[in-house]
């Protein structure tokens, strides 16, 4: 059950999140994402997953995931550099990090224009899937929402966990 | 799903990066993102500019500058061992004409009043527009 307090905050900061990345999509990859909706699960069960991981901490706290198959990534990756062949793992983990930090960025613009409102650390990358995030929050952390994107047949997923006010 | 262009329209104008006597302009890309590089290379490139060098840090960004003198540098914010404020301010030193675009993330602009008073030119925000980027680009290295 997530508390009320959280469930208002999300509200707002699911919707510019699902913004964000939509014009990031455009902007970065020149591609038109379809936002799904939330999802319950990550489908596929994919095990070559990739996740970039970012925390944040001020006004708003807590955690935002992006999670996509490696090969989507790769795609991506060679979208974003212009590549024709396979682009590099270290490639392909650094594109996935600058995707979430330029997310997280307009996210933070969209909801205030105070540059203190939260601060976001560099972006963690996880590599597999079946992971537990684990934050070592005050108070408790829940995982407020799952936002299925899709593109094509590939799917994206952003995990929003918010650590309760 | 609809595919178009990344980066922005290609053949949006003629290409600025060479200069009247037919030499290219010559750009330092600092950033510690190799793709963020990649991308702002890419970019130039088609415009016609010529990759003086690439730096992933401040420290090094300094280095290349005094050994390379470009004619301009696209310089971020948050990297290793020095961050992009202090390697303008180094830079800045070394030749007080130095010519140095700032490149930030949406939710980092509080950081570009501290760049400008710095002696940096412009700033762009990440993910660079192809358009404007070398618009801002052009501007800069006007006389």
């Amino acid at each position: 059950m997530i508390p009320v307090k959280t469930a208002r905050i999300s509200e707002t900061f699911q919707g510019a999140a699902v913004n964000a990345t939509l014009e990031m999509f455009r902007q970065v990859y020149g591609r038109e994402l379809a936002y799904v909706g939330s999802a319950e699960k990550i489908v596929g069960g994919a095990t070559q997953n990739l996740n970039a991981v970012i925390n944040m901490i001020g006004a708003v706290a807590g955690t935002v995931v992006i999670q996509m198959s490696t090969v989507y990534a790769q795609k991506l990756t060679a979208l974003m550099i212009g590549s024709e062949t396979t682009p590099s793992n270290e490639d392909v983990h650094d594109a996935m990090g600058e995707l979430l930090n330029m997310i997280i960025g307009s996210v933070k613009t969209k909801l205030s224009t105070d540059p203190s409102y939260f601060q976001f650390s560099l972006p963690t990358i996880v590599s597999g899937s079946g992971y537990i995030l684990y934050t070592k929050a005050k108070n408790k952390c829940e995982r407020v929402t799952l936002c299925q994107f899709a593109d094509g047949n590939d799917s994206l997923y952003l995990e929003i966990y918010l650590v309760d006010p | 799903m609809t595919t178009l262009h990344p980066l922005g329209n290609i053949n949006r104008k003629e290409p600025f990066g060479r200069k009247k006597d037919g030499t290219h302009y010559r750009v330092l890309v600092v950033d510690d993102s190799s793709v963020m590089r990649k991308m702002l290379v890419q970019i130039l490139k088609s415009d016609d500019y010529e990759i003086a060098a690439e730096a992933a840090d401040g420290a090094e960004a300094v280095e290349k500058y005094m050994s390379l003198k470009p004619d301009l540098v696209t310089m971020d914010f948050n990297m290793p061992n020095m961050d992009g404020v202090k390697a303008l301010t180094d830079i800045q030193k070394f030749d007080s004409q130095a010519r140095v675009i700032m490149l930030t993330s949406e939710g980092q602009k509080e950081k570009v009043l501290e760049a400008i008073t710095s002696g940096a030119k412009d700033y762009v925000v990440k993910p660079p527009e192809r358009a404007s980027f070398l618009d801002k680009i052009k501007a800069c290295l006007q006389p």
